[in-house]
């Protein structure tokens, strides 16, 4: 019971530095939301939407703690506090189309442990079907280095760096949605803890027609003085590619051409600029 | 009197730089110096190894590229450039993940001041 008064007061503190403001408001829907007797006050349809307490009702093992009024806060514990106790819920992979891969890592297991089950449960509230948290492999950096300051190569210290990885994939979903996802874990961020997200796109079949034209246009690319000037002159982002044709324009490398050459560089120095 | 003004006057270095916010001596500005005048010269550099190594190019354009890029001066190169301790200016034993010599790592990993540094036991 300690435990949970503890919870609840955090969470509660949490909120209270976002927006004091609406608090009252977000707590009374909160608590509403309770398995409890008054069921009637919030409209069927918005649950019947979420179905969150049906989920809860059916998740293993039944064990809900009692209804008591948090001293704090003098309101019940709400559904998804309560829900803090299981391990995250998720939906049904139905489509097994792979959105994204998030993956978190960091030099300690329990920030990580703890972010990563944050993500699942964001997940789920978002309506994402995700899979995870799948450990990946720890990487270990090992450094030996001598003890003292000066010579003495003999006595030796070792160190070491874990790096724990956790990923989770998101299926069937919106680009859109991914997106919030990814901000919201932006949003509340947990100190140590690095995401890396890999977005995946799905391409139509006529995809490989067009790479063969990107393929063709790259042939005639750097075959003699004419080619080479166009590509440069068309590679206007570059700057190592501005300075190779300022310095052929340069009278030290004119100096070098025959005339034919020297009216052409001249020609692609007019169309750069 | 006049040649001590004429060395009152002289520059260390040739040309302007800034001082590098880490411990400071005579070889950490050398380096400091060499890394800040390879990164303003880092696009003549490769333009020129663009010239002199693109075989598309006429032969005597590719030969005055390559004199040219050997007539720049050595603190250009990034050969020139070597890692020193942040923290000691040390040149030999850097640990270049950290930048740091073996010592001061070994001090600051003791410390705690590197996350996720521990005693490596296996």
């Amino acid at each position: 019971m300690i435990r949970l008064t503890l919870l609840a007061r955090r969470f509660s503190t949490c909120l209270a530095t976002r927006k004091p403001a609406n608090l009252d408001a977000e707590l009374d829907k909160l608590a509403e939301l309770t398995v409890g007797s008054n069921q009637t006050g919030t409209p069927k349809s918005k649950l019947d939407k979420y179905q969150l307490i049906e989920t809860f009702k059916q998740y293993d093992p039944k064990v809900q703690t009692e209804r008591v009024i948090v001293p704090g806060v003098n309101r019940p514990i709400p559904v998804n506090v309560e829900l803090n106790y299981y391990s995250p819920l998720k939906h049904q992979v139905k489509y097994g189309d792979l959105k994204a891969e998030v993956v978190f890592k960091c030099f300690d297991t329990r920030n990580l442990e703890f972010f990563s089950d944050f993500a699942l449960r964001a997940a789920y509230y978002l309506g994402i079907p995700a899979t995870g948290a799948k450990p990946i492999p720890v990487r270990r950096e090992r450094w030996t280095v001598i003890k003292a300051p000066f010579v003495h190569a003999k006595s030796k210290e070792n160190f070491e760096r874990r790096t724990y990885g956790r990923v989770i994939k998101l299926w069937d979903c919106t680009d859109e949605v991914v997106d919030i996802f990814l901000a919201y874990l932006k949003q509340n961020s947990v100190w140590g803890v690095g995401v890396k997200a890999s977005l995946y796109v799905r391409e139509p079949l006529s995809m490989g027609e067009s790479m063969g034209k990107i393929e063709g246009e790259g042939d005639k690319v750097l075959s003699d003085l004419d080619s080479t000037l166009e590509v440069l002159s068309k590679d206007t982002e570059n700057p190592v590619a501005g300075r190779v044709l300022e310095l052929l324009k340069s009278p030290a490398f004119t100096r070098c051409m025959s005339e034919e050459e020297r009216a052409k560089v001249e020609q692609t120095r007019e169309a750069s600029l | 009197m006049s040649q001590l003004i004429k060395a009152a006057k002289m520059k260390r270095f040739a040309n302007p730089t800034s001082i590098p916010s880490t411990y400071v001596n005579a070889r950490v500005l050398r380096d400091n110096y060499k890394r800040q005048m390879m990164a303003q010269n880092e696009v003549t550099t490769r333009a020129l190894k663009f010239i002199a190594r693109n075989s598309a190019l006429p032969q005597r354009l590719r030969l005055e590229a390559q004199i040219q890029l050997t007539s720049m001066p050595n603190y250009t190169r990034s050969t020139q450039i070597r890692g020193r301790c942040v923290d000691s200016g040390r040149g030999r034993g850097i640990i270049s993940d950290f930048r740091l010599c073996r010592y001061q790592f070994r001090m600051q990993a003791l410390q705690g001041l590197l996350p996720g540094v521990k005693k490596g036991v296996w």
